[in-house]
């Protein structure tokens, strides 16, 4: 595995030194941002008294938790791994204290992330920089966001969606429409509305209406579940069809998902064939087994009450790798190599591959995160839609 | 004998009075600035650059209109648009493999060092034929929607055609600008523009060069996706003989050799002409004058205008 712990660098060198002078460390910490990069060592530091010091992430290949090191004659623990450059790690501290343990943020570091579940501090290795078309452009005219409910037979309750409208729509358009998983969680902590703007704006991908579904219950709606997926494919993409200046076709109905919502949009898709154009999978939660029909390990955070659902995706896992019928034009496939589901996504590429007349895989250096997904989030729009940057020239 | 100047892209300032002395031009300058879609009345630049007094024809906003005015004609543009949209799919997916073969043939060359006899040749030549159709069968749709949807038929479209003539006799050259070349194509073919530029004195620069040759070409080596070097359209062909390769320092391999040979030898016999900034090519009655131009040779190699010289 390309992340390991690693022979401690400089600034490790430089703090034993110190040691004996608290101002002396104080003064090498405050020198540099926490943790230390340099070059392809990083470096998590915490200071302060405590029975032990330890680093909490989801990185495969990575002892975990990470434990810290104190140095001697100081109240500074330290552990160094070594990251390929552009990595990046989402991580909390854990410090015990005889059987009480804490787990906190890490205080010297100001780069924090928020999840549904949690708020994280972020390592970013060297060669690690937010994707300039992930960041607000004041120059922007942004899309118009419009919050809508489509009511579902099929799911017996009201849909909650957010529509987003690029800026350049127009009535005698034909755009195409892309139906993200999970939209509320992408547009909260994954910035998309501010990718798509940036995007389209820069024609990096063709304008599209991109329908945003505020999730329900993820565990039984995206786990493979049929009344999910003729909810998209006969009462959403119909109506969106009837009431917005939209394609109609296949080529023009993307599906887009990330770990439970990749299942979805893939099972969906699997259960009309022809019908979409193109997938947008990222960090699957593609369990399967290799012998027999014995259930797959699930995730750490697969509930305990959720093992119908988990039979329902390893049934379907299993279905499509041993019969990967043709699905789309494109599949776009994403997923971050420090993931616990890494080796299982890189897995399904052939069967993948044989669902699709193209087919894309993308590696991020980052783990199973929303911020991972948006960065691969222009690779996956650029190819599924392409923009035409191209046919514009100065 | 009418004269036509192409060149690259054009700084924010651009320099085009040399070039429009040398048109000999006696008038007001007609201005197509349509790639620039919204922005197209920002011309004022361009105004002084030509020497003032232009007649913008506003191209873009006569589309927007026609297309907001003519319902039937918009859907049925639409059924077009998607119609070439499928064609450039399927002409890409047949391209890639052919551009996959050549490159195939190439390194079983050059690893083995084995005779290739005429397969490399041959495998470039299904490229260049693959070419040829795709431009074949865009133009014949577009025919075939002409015959089915005949502008003469189109009020709003005769309208603006008319006005668009009206100027034109007004003027004694045209200017196309860069910007979006799938627009700008559409623009000068929906408003009849096409003609005027083969019997003017013309000056065109970036997209505006390319829309004026008889076919077009679009590429971007670096894009996310990498697609191919493509054919995009045809152009209205007041000059033959090239396919013009604008701003190729930023979307060309341009250090390397092979890619250019190749995209030489699917441009044959067309010439392929490099216009970045500063680049121009001078052509008198549709015939360019390619000592003028910086040119890849069949082998790959540029020949710059001094060295033509």
């Amino acid at each position: 595995m390309i992340v390991r712990r690693a022979r401690s660098g400089r600034a490790v060198a430089r703090l034993r030194e110190a040691a004996g002078s608290p101002e002396d460390v104080e003064r090498i910490l405050q020198e540099q941002p926490v943790p230390i990069v340099e070059g392809t060592l990083s470096t998590f530091v915490w200071r302060g008294e405590a029975d032990a010091v330890a680093v909490e992430h989801r990185i495969v290949g990575l002892q975990e938790p990470l434990p810290l090191r104190r140095i001697r004659n100081s109240d500074v623990w330290f552990a160094t791994v070594e990251l390929p450059p552009g990595s990046r790690v989402e991580y909390r501290m854990l410090l015990r204290y005889g059987d009480h343990i804490e787990n906190v943020l890490d205080p010297r570091n100001p780069r924090q992330v928020s999840d549904p579940s949690t708020t994280k501090s972020v390592l970013e290795a060297g060669g690690y920089a937010t994707p300039d078309w992930a960041l607000p452009d004041p120059d922007v005219v942004p899309g118009e966001l419009i919050e809508t409910r489509v009511a579902s037979k099929h799911l017996g309750r009201d849909v909650r969606l957010t529509l987003y409208l690029p800026m350049r729509m127009r009535r005698h358009d034909r755009l195409p429409v892309v139906v993200m998983h999970d939209g509320s969680d992408f547009i909260r902590y994954g910035g998309v509305t501010t990718v798509l703007d940036n995007l389209m704006h820069r024609r990096l991908m063709a304008d599209a209406v991109v329908a945003l579904l505020h999730a329900g219950d993820r565990f039984v709606e995206y786990t493979g579940n049929p009344a999910h997926a003729r909810f998209l494919t006969a009462e959403l993409i119909p109506q969106l069809e009837r009431s917005l200046p939209l394609r109609g076709d296949p080529h023009g109905r993307i599906l887009a998902g990330a770990s439970l919502g990749a299942i979805a949009a893939l099972s969906a898709a699997a259960r009309a064939p022809g019908f979409y154009g193109g997938l947008l999978l990222q960090s699957g939660t593609f369990i399967y087994s290799s012998v027999g029909r014995g259930s797959g390990a699930p995730p750490p955070w697969w509930p305990p009450a959720g093992a119908p659902a988990l039979e329902r995706v390893l049934r379907f896992v299993n279905k499509l790798r041993a019969d990967p019928a043709f699905l789309c034009d494109r599949i776009f496939h994403s997923l971050g190599a420090f993931e616990p589901s890494a080796d299982r996504n890189r897995a399904m590429a052939a069967t993948l591959r044989a669902m699709a007349a193209s087919y894309r895989m993308e590696e991020g250096l980052d783990g199973h995160n929303w911020i991972s997904w948006r960065d691969c989030l222009h690779d996956g729009f650029a190819w599924l839609l392409p923009g035409d940057a191209r046919s514009i020239y100065p | 004998m009418t004269a036509a100047i192409l060149l690259g892209p054009q700084p924010p300032a651009p320099r085009l009075d040399a070039d429009v002395a040398a048109l000999g031009v006696d008038g007001p300058v007609a201005l197509v600035t349509a790639g620039y879609e919204e922005a197209e009345r920002n011309d004022a630049h361009l105004d002084r650059a030509l020497g003032g007094g232009t007649r913008n024809l506003g191209l873009y906003g006569r589309r927007l209109d026609i297309l907001e005015s003519d319902t039937d004609f918009a859907a049925a543009l639409h059924r077009l648009r998607i119609e070439l949209a499928e064609q450039q799919t399927l002409y890409r997916a047949r391209l890639v493999h052919g551009l996959a073969a050549v490159d195939a043939v190439r390194r079983l060359g050059g690893s083995s060092r084995r005779s290739l006899g005429t397969q490399l040749d041959d495998a470039i030549s299904d490229v260049r034929t693959l070419d040829d159709n795709h431009a074949a069968a865009m133009a014949a749709a577009v025919r075939r929607f002409e015959d089915e949807w005949p502008v003469h038929e189109r009020d709003v479209i005769l309208a603006h055609r008319g006005a668009v003539a009206a100027q034109l006799e007004e003027c004694a050259a045209i200017a196309v600008a860069g910007g979006h070349v799938g627009v700008l194509l559409e623009c000068v073919w929906l408003c009849g523009v096409g003609p005027a530029t083969v019997r003017m004195p013309l000056i065109a620069w970036s997209s505006g060069a390319m829309v004026v040759t008889e076919r077009v070409m679009v590429t971007d080596e670096h894009e996310i996706g990498a697609r191919p070097a493509e054919v995009m359209g045809t152009g209205s062909a007041a000059v033959c003989g090239v396919v013009v390769m604008v701003d190729s320092q930023a979307r060309l391999r341009i250090d390397d050799g092979d890619s250019l040979a190749l995209l030489a030898r699917r441009c044959a016999p067309r010439a392929c002409v490099l216009l970045d900034d500063g680049d121009r090519l001078a052509c008198a009655d549709g015939a360019p004058d390619l000592d003028s131009a910086r040119v890849i040779g069949l082998d790959g190699v540029i020949r710059r205008p001094a060295e033509a010289a």
